[in-house]
């Protein structure tokens, strides 16, 4: 194999490869790319998985839930008393 | 433009339809009868010395008045201005914590009378706002501020910044760049000539450990500032860089500062400006280093977006193609843009395509052989050249022997794909290179 044959084979299998691996990077990057995440059209504020504590809603809550108790004790020892 | 989701079938539909027909066209070429090959061989003949023919002149053009420019500069030497105007300059940033420390300390190093330095954190998740805040108020040559502002990309951070800024000449430039000390100096003297609008600085390759970033280091040189250089001589530079360009208020102001609708918002801008008859020079000695990528994944994101983003906006001011008069400075300049981004990558792709095809199935590889050799010392020379131009690194120089094969083939590979991706308008995103804290 003389000079000029194995110019013409590292020319012809540089461009060839070249090329393959372009592609090859081309569709790796498309790949990943649909594999990222993407912004969701929903509401971001939106609840998906937790309910989100509100300490002033949760105080109120738990002021009548309270009440509602002593409510109930009172209405127990009253009966309590009656029996 | 669209920015919605991604659609992988379509991309891959453009790469499987276009290798298809490239292996078609190769099979048909091995079955059709000798006199048809003849034919064949002799087309694809005329076709390369057409395609060599495009190449030298581009090449020889560009060479010819980027040694123009070099010559002016340093035979009548640099424009000298009476008082040097205050600047603005502005740094976008969106989750570049990394980096963000590196480019406002050279801020400070900046050999300016004066100038103010704002900050836009455009919603960052890391802890870009809390380093930027960290520079706050901070007095020396310039004074820091900084604002921030929900995401909404680089365009519209570029955009807020301006409206907060005060000076009459804005400096734009990149989170993951920095400057060197007298870069605002050397650029602010081309607004002595009121017709500049915008000024394009000269980028670097910073992170050169590697062959991939050598290679793009090599390519700033020789296939981004060697053209801008030429283009500056005809003071009709068509893209005035992201990482560093200094721009008049009033034009930026004129044409209603950055549009949001392309993902290469740097060169739109520049394009607009130059439309409203403002005109845009190069500054060779207005040094910004940047980050280059340093692997091939992120390469093809960073040129993917590049070049949608050029034809995004080409595609805006078509019209300009059909008129190159009154201001044939900006409609060669434009028409090379659309060469540069939408003809020279297929071309070149098919063209060293059929070099390797027409020698292994016609047996013209001793004559292919010698055109890769010559291109291959032309290669070398203008990377001597313009290398020797900017004083930099002859080291760069043997990179020009995998410069055209490898390289450019790869890049253009990836441009003729986004090129198709673009003509048929598939979605897109903005997509985001990972920075590296040792750079």
């Amino acid at each position: 194999m003389n000079i000029v044959d194995l110019l013409i084979a590292v020319v012809v299998v540089t461009i060839l490869v070249t090329i393959i691996l372009a592609v090859v990077t081309y569709v790796a990057y498309k790949l990943r790319l649909s594999r990222e995440p993407t912004p969701r059209d929903e509401d971001p504020n939106a609840l998906r998985y937790f309910v989100s504590y509100d300490p002033a809603a949760s105080a109120s809550e738990a002021d009548s839930t309270l009440g509602r108790l002593d409510r109930d004790v009172a209405e127990l020892e009253g009966h309590a008393a009656e029996a | 433009m669209s920015k919605g989701r991604h659609s992988i079938w379509s991309s891959l539909g453009v790469v499987f339809v276009t290798v298809g027909v490239t292996i078609g066209f190769i099979v048909v070429a091995l079955l059709i009868g000798p006199d048809i090959q003849r034919v064949v061989v002799r087309m694809v003949v005329v076709s390369l010395v057409i395609f060599l023919f495009i190449l030298f002149l581009r090449y020889f053009a560009l060479l010819w008045f980027s040694y123009l420019g070099h010559a002016e500069r340093n035979v009548l030497g640099v424009r000298e201005i009476k008082e040097l105007p205050p600047i603005s300059i502005l740094v976008p940033a969106y989750n570049e914590g990394i980096v963000l420390e590196r480019a406002l300390t050279s801020l400070m190093q900046l050999e300016y009378p004066e100038y103010e330095v704002l900050v836009v954190d455009d919603g960052s998740t890391d802890n870009t706002l809390e380093i930027a805040t960290q520079w706050e108020g901070q007095r020396g040559p310039g004074h820091f501020r900084v604002i921030t502002k929900p995401n909404g990309g680089k365009a519209t951070a570029l955009n807020a910044g301006i409206e907060h800024s005060h000076h009459p000449l804005i400096l734009c430039m990149d989170a993951d760049s920095y400057l060197e000390p007298r870069a605002l100096l050397n650029a602010a003297r081309h607004f002595s000539d009121p017709s500049v609008g915008a000024v394009a600085g000269n980028v670097k390759v910073e992170n050169r450990g590697r062959i991939l970033t050598r290679l793009q280091a090599l390519e700033y040189i020789e296939g981004l500032n060697m053209p801008r250089r030429a283009q500056g001589f005809i003071s009709a530079v068509n893209i005035v860089p992201g990482p560093v360009g200094l721009f008049r208020r009033e034009a930026l102001e004129e044409v209603g500062g950055y549009d949001t609708d392309t993902f290469a918002e740097d060169a739109d801008l520049t394009l607009k400006i130059m439309e409203v008859g403002w005109r845009a020079e190069y500054e060779d000695q207005a040094i910004a280093w940047t980050e280059a990528p340093e692997s091939w994944r992120d390469l093809t994101q960073q040129r993917y977006r590049w070049t949608r983003g050029i034809l995004q906006a080409i595609r805006k001011r078509k019209g300009i193609y059909l008129r190159p008069f009154p201001d044939f400075p900006l409609w060669i300049s434009t028409v090379q843009l659309g060469f540069e981004s939408l003809v020279w990558p297929v071309m070149n792709v098919f063209a060293h395509l059929f070099f390797a095809i027409v020698a292994v199935l016609f047996g013209a590889g001793e004559l292919i052989v010698y055109w890769m050799i010559l291109l291959t010392l032309l290669d070398l020379v203008a990377a001597l050249v313009t290398v020797s131009m900017e004083e930099e690194s002859l080291a760069l120089v043997p990179m020009a022997l995998i410069y055209r094969f490898v390289f450019i083939l790869f890049l253009d590979v990836v441009k003729m794909f986004a090129t198709m991706e673009e003509l048929f308008r598939l979605d897109m995103g903005w997509g985001k290179l990972d920075r590296l804290e040792n750079t």
